[in-house]
């Protein structure tokens, strides 16, 4: 079991936390705003599927990453529309909205490359040590030999408990989630507030996305890159309470549930099944939300269009 | 914060502070009667949010390279217009109108069954256990009948879990159920390399299911009797929800688990009945296709049914009869892409953007129409 401690593991872990944090960090704010998004499946791909054509078209991934935002924000604007201008449902609206990325994706791969992307050197985005503080022991190795992404993570996560705790927009964020009716009746543009969430929370998924496919997977794009890591998202996102320091260490969590499988090998002896750790991060969720799920209180309005 | 409150018509009391866990998902409730209100369409609006998403879709079919014409008779040929075409839009009807039926069961009584592709997926293991390992040892007349037995109970007890940890830990169903999801698609997967495996395949399939265990078919074509019992799905969901006891409490719970509690039902009970009718149906997608398209357990057999039967519902206004209609459109749909993808190198995933489209168009259309009735009101 001592390769539970070793720094090759929770470095893995917090490298496959990254994607699931930053969905997770958007999903949380816009979820505070009182917008269930099950569409952050669909997000996430659509990201995905962006970074790995842009990048493969422009040939840098820095771009790719980029553009994967931008398709995130796009997508989520209109998801917004959707969701917060015409009021729709928010579950069908997020089920209709993951069948239709699913399949766009799918047929624009095969339309756009059929004979495969090509794939740039992903090296922009590989781990870079930091100077000092990667020489620290055991902490330098996990924390501070990171892609860039982790490192900007780092500055996000505390910037996003501050946001929302501590400045006026985050307190509108909150009213408008937790009282849609009392906020609109106080003069707020609830309408606006969750368009603009949903903004954020669509850019946070497709950077998510291009993570997944740029780092994790090596800038290798396939039907369904995804794979349920959105309602990963989401269960994470509630079961966190709603607060981005909570939903940072879920999200390590779930990184070193994946990150079990390198290990698998030397610890287990090669008897487990693959099944099994593909199966973890999701058993992981499923006993988290058993642990926490009655004593969270959500947003009182959450899933609730405003009809005013 | 408040006193007690006391139910006037039968004198009980009724405590506020230990409120059923269902109740407290009050918000979750209200959407469901939004959903059941919102999606109570005419059909022509429903009519009308398809041929904009067909339009669209044949739209991709030029973008992709076809023609209209071209795409329009591939169309016809792989839905009514050869016997092939129907054969092929019905076996794709059937799991899909499982879901739809099975789903309509736990929406109605308000519990957001997301976790139909889990329940499928493990009625398909069921399936398997039963055709092809019990099978073998049981008298032949009862292999079908067990098989299909097995899965049901599966399905069932997979949604089952999901209302127990709601009603006894408060877990929102809508996020367990996706969770279960994943969990039974990778048990499949657990399954067929290692303690169902066939030892004398160098895939990852169970053994095949024995002659006996497989649904019958029609003829010598590929039509199985999956179809069959989908239709009688239909209409026992149907007589359940509308013509029974039962029936009405279930849909009590629905509409408002608060007052269903005032009048006495049982709202936990309900919560956890509700998930075990809606699993059961569910699973038996999964039973038809493995003894009645597959024969083995494999992994990937459903091509993401569970999300399709969802789509139907919805589209269907959580009616049953309805879902009959427009699961056989989705097969089509289905047959469609499936026979554009060979004949003209169109993707099939075509079909998900088809599928995926309409419930967006009406549930914005019931959305913005509910916001104007309210601002109507209001004025």
């Amino acid at each position: 079991m001592h390769n539970l401690v070793e720094s090759f593991f929770w470095a893995s872990a917090i490298a496959l936390a990254a994607p699931i944090l930053l969905a997770a960090l958007g999903e949380t704010f816009a979820q505070r705003a009182g917008v269930f998004t099950i569409g952050i499946e669909g997000l996430m791909l659509s990201g995905a599927f962006g970074a790995a054509a842009v990048a493969s078209w422009s040939g840098d991934v820095i771009v790719g990453f980029a553009g994967a935002a931008l398709a995130g924000a796009v997508l989520g604007a209109l998801y917004g529309v959707a969701v917060v201008l015409f009021r729709a449902d928010q579950v069908v609206v997020g089920i209709g909205f993951n069948l239709i990325v699913l399949g766009a994706t799918s047929m624009l791969r095969r339309g756009l490359f059929p004979t495969g992307m090509e794939v740039p050197s992903t090296s922009a985005l590989d781990r870079h040590e930091l100077p000092l503080l990667g020489d620290l022991p055991w902490i330098g190795e996990v924390l501070f030999d990171q892609s860039p992404i982790v490192y900007a993570l780092y500055v996000l996560t505390p910037f996003g408990v501050f946001l929302l705790f501590r400045t006026r927009v985050g307190l509108l964020v909150r009213a408008v989630g937790d009282g849609a009716l009392a906020s609109s009746a106080a003069g707020i543009r609830v309408p606006r507030i969750r368009m603009w969430v949903m903004v954020v929370n669509g850019t946070l998924a497709g950077a998510a996305g291009a993570t997944l496919v740029l780092v994790n997977a090596g800038g290798v794009f396939v039907d369904n890159l995804v794979d349920g890591r959105g309602y990963l998202v989401l269960a994470l996102t509630m079961f966190a309470r709603w607060h981005p320091g909570w939903v940072a260490l879920g999200a390590v969590l779930f990184g070193a549930a994946d990150a079990l499988q390198f290990i698998a090998q030397a610890t287990f002896g090669g008897h487990v099944p693959t099944a099994v750790f593909l199966m973890a991060p999701y058993l992981l969720a499923l006993a988290a939300w058993v642990v926490m799920g009655k004593r969270s209180r959500a947003p009182s309005d959450l899933g609730v269009p405003l009809l005013a | 914060m408040t006193q007690r409150e006391t139910d006037t018509r039968s004198g009980t009391e009724v405590e506020p502070s230990r409120a059923p866990d269902p109740v407290r998902g009050g918000d979750r409730a209200r959407s469901v009667e939004r959903l059941a209100r919102l999606f109570d369409r005419p059909w022509p609006s429903i009519i009308a949010a398809f041929v904009v998403s067909l339009g669209i879709g044949l739209l991709l079919v030029v973008l992709a390279g076809g023609t209209a014409a071209e795409a329009v008779d591939v169309a016809y040929r792989s839905t009514v217009g050869s016997q092939q075409g129907m054969i092929d839009s019905l076996v794709y009807t059937t799991p899909r109108l499982l879901v739809a039926v099975g789903v309509i069961v736990a929406l109605r009584s308000g519990q957001f069954n997301l976790g139909a592709e889990g329940q499928l997926q493990v009625g398909a293991i069921g399936a398997a256990l039963g055709g092809a390992f019990l099978a073998p040892s049981i008298p032949g007349p009862l292999a079908l009948p067990v098989s299909l037995l097995l899965a049901m109970v599966f399905g069932a007890l997979w949604a089952g879990l999901a209302a127990v940890l709601k009603v006894w830990r408060g877990c929102d169903e809508l996020i367990t159920t996706l969770l279960l999801n994943f969990i039974a698609i990778y048990l499949v997967q657990l399954m067929v390399q290692g303690a169902m495996k066939d030892p004398s395949s160098t895939f990852n399939q169970s053994k095949r299911v024995i002659a006996v265990a497989e649904l019958p078919r029609f003829g010598f074509t590929r039509l199985h009797y999956g179809i069959v019992i989908a239709v009688a799905c239909v209409v026992l969901v149907w007589f359940l929800l509308d013509r029974t006891a039962l029936g009405l409490r279930l849909r009590s719970v629905g509409y408002n688990p608060v007052a269903s509690r005032y009048q006495q039902l049982r709202v936990g009970r309900l919560t956890v009945a509700a998930m075990l009718i809606s699993g059961a149906v569910c699973a038996l997608a999964g039973a038809g296709e493995t003894l009645g398209v597959q024969f083995r357990l494999i992994q990937g057999f459903s091509s993401g049914f569970g999300f399709e039967g969802l789509a139907i519902a919805f589209l269907a206004s959580l009616r049953p009869g309805r879902a009959l209609v427009i699961a056989l459109i989705f097969g089509g749909i289905f047959s469609t892409a499936t026979r554009l993808q060979q004949e003209l190198g169109v993707t099939a995933s075509l079909a998900y953007v088809v599928e995926g489209l309409p419930i967006v168009l009406l549930a914005c259309a019931a959305g913005a129409q509910a916001l104007r009735a309210q601002r109507k009101g209001i004025a």
